[in-house]
C-alpha cells in the first residue's frame, strides 16, 4: 500500500476504528517504518486530544419550561381555532372563491333556465299551431267513393302548396 | 444517547406530556450540546434545542419508524442547527476553502503535542469555527458524541463515503489551521 493511500486512511477509517483487523495491522506496521506517515498519525492523535476534553454542557433547566409552555399555547390555539375551522370551512363550501368554478356554475345554470324557458315556449307553439288548425279543417275530397277525407295540415307551409 | 422505548414515543405521540418529557430527558444533552458546537453560543443553541423539540411534538404522530427513534432525532437535530447557523451567519468569505487546504497540506505535518487542556474548549470552538457546517457537523458527531459512520451516514441522509470524505476534509483543514497557530505563536 502507498504512502498516499494509507495517509487517506489515517485520517478516517483507520483514526475511527472503522479498518478491518487484517489493514489495521498493515498500517500498524508501515507507520513504524514510515516517518511521515507516523507523523501525520501522531499530528491526528493530538488533534483529537482537542475532542477528548471536550465535556458535555448541561441543559439549563428553562428550555423544558419554555417548551412546555410552547406545546401548551399550541394545544390552546388548536382548541380555540377548531369552531372557527369548521365554519370557515363551510362558508367556503357555500361561497366557493374559485372565479372558474364560479363561472362555470352561472354558465351552466343559464343554460338550464334557457332550456327550461324554450321548451316551455315551443310546447307553447305547437299548442297554438294545432289549435289554429283544428279551426281551419278543411273537407277535400280525394275520392269521390270514400267521401271527404279530413286532413289535418299542421303547418303553413302546407295550406301554402294546396 | 439511548434509544427510547416503544411504549413512550407511543404515549407522547397520543399527547401524553409525563412521557415527552421522558424523552426531552433522555436526549436533550445531546441536542443542546450538537446545536452548542454548531451554532457556537448558548443563546443559538437554546433556540435550536426549543425548535428540535417543538419539531418532535408536531411530528412525533407521522413518525413511522422507517429509521431508529434515535436516528432521526440525530437528523433533526444536525438540520435545524445548520439552518439556524446559516440563518445568523450569512457570510461565508471567511471559511476555509478545503480545496485549497489540501492541496496546500505538506506531507510531513508537524506533531500537535503541548497544548494546554485548560483552553482546550475555546480552542477547539475557534478551530471548528473555520469549518463549513457540513464538515463542523460530521467531526462533532464523530468526535464528541462518538457516533459511527453509519450513525452519521442516517443522520445526515448521505453514503457512507460522504462521512469518510466529510471526517478527512475536516480532519485535514484542522490541521492546517492549527499549524498556522503554531506558526502565529512563534
Amino acid at each position: 500500500m502507498q504512502c498516499k493511500k494509507i495517509q487517506e486512511l489515517l485520517q478516517a477509517d483507520y483514526l475511527d476504528g472503522e479498518l478491518d483487523q487484517k489493514d489495521a495491522q498493515f498500517i500498524k506496521e508501515h507507520l513504524v517504518q514510515c516517518s511521515a506517515c507516523s507523523g501525520l498519525e501522531k499530528s491526528l492523535q493530538a488533534q483529537r486530544m482537542l475532542f477528548k476534553g471536550v465535556k458535555p454542557e448541561p441543559v439549563p433547566e428553562r428550555i423544558w419550561s419554555n417548551i412546555a409552555d410552547a406545546i401548551v399555547t399550541e394545544r390552546l390555539n388548536q382548541q380555540e381555532g377548531l369552531t372557527p375551522g369548521i365554519l370557515e370551512r363551510l362558508r367556503d363550501l357555500i361561497f366557493l372563491r374559485r372565479p372558474a368554478v364560479v363561472l362555470a356554475t352561472s354558465l351552466f345554470s343559464m343554460i338550464i333556465i334557457f332550456a327550461f324557458f324554450a321548451n316551455f315556449a315551443i310546447q307553447r307553439q305547437v299548442l297554438l299551431s294545432k289549435q289554429n288548425a283544428a279551426e281551419s279543417i278543411a273537407g277535400y275530397s280525394l275520392n269521390n267513393k270514400n267521401g271527404y277525407v279530413l286532413y289535418d295540415l299542421g303547418t303553413s307551409i302546407e295550406e301554402y302548396f294546396l | 444517547m439511548n434509544d427510547i422505548a416503544l411504549d413512550v414515543i407511543e404515549r407522547a405521540s397520543a399527547g401524553d406530556m409525563d412521557s415527552f418529557e421522558e424523552i426531552y430527558r433522555a436526549t436533550s444533552s445531546f441536542v443542546y450540546n450538537v446545536a452548542l458546537r454548531v451554532t457556537r453560543n448558548s443563546a443559538n443553541a437554546e433556540e435550536v434545542t426549543q425548535d428540535v423539540f417543538m419539531k418532535i411534538y408536531r411530528n412525533l404522530t407521522s413518525f413511522q419508524f422507517r429509521s431508529t427513534f434515535k436516528t432521526w432525532v440525530y437528523r433533526i437535530t444536525v438540520n435545524t442547527a445548520i439552518n439556524h447557523y446559516r440563518k445568523s451567519n450569512k457570510e461565508e468569505k471567511d471559511r476555509v476553502d478545503y480545496d485549497n487546504v489540501i492541496e496546500s497540506l505538506p506531507d510531513n505535518r508537524p506533531a500537535l503535542e503541548g497544548i494546554s487542556q485548560s483552553d482546550n474548549q475555546a480552542r477547539l470552538n475557534a478551530l471548528l469555527d473555520k469549518l463549513s457546517p457540513e464538515h463542523k457537523s460530521c467531526l462533532i458527531l464523530r468526535e464528541i458524541e462518538g457516533l459511527s459512520y453509519q450513525e452519521i451516514a442516517g443522520a445526515l441522509k448521505i453514503p457512507m463515503n460522504t462521512v469518510r470524505s466529510r471526517l478527512k476534509r475536516a480532519r485535514q483543514a484542522l490541521l492546517v489551521e492549527t499549524k498556522g497557530d503554531r506558526h502565529d505563536a512563534v
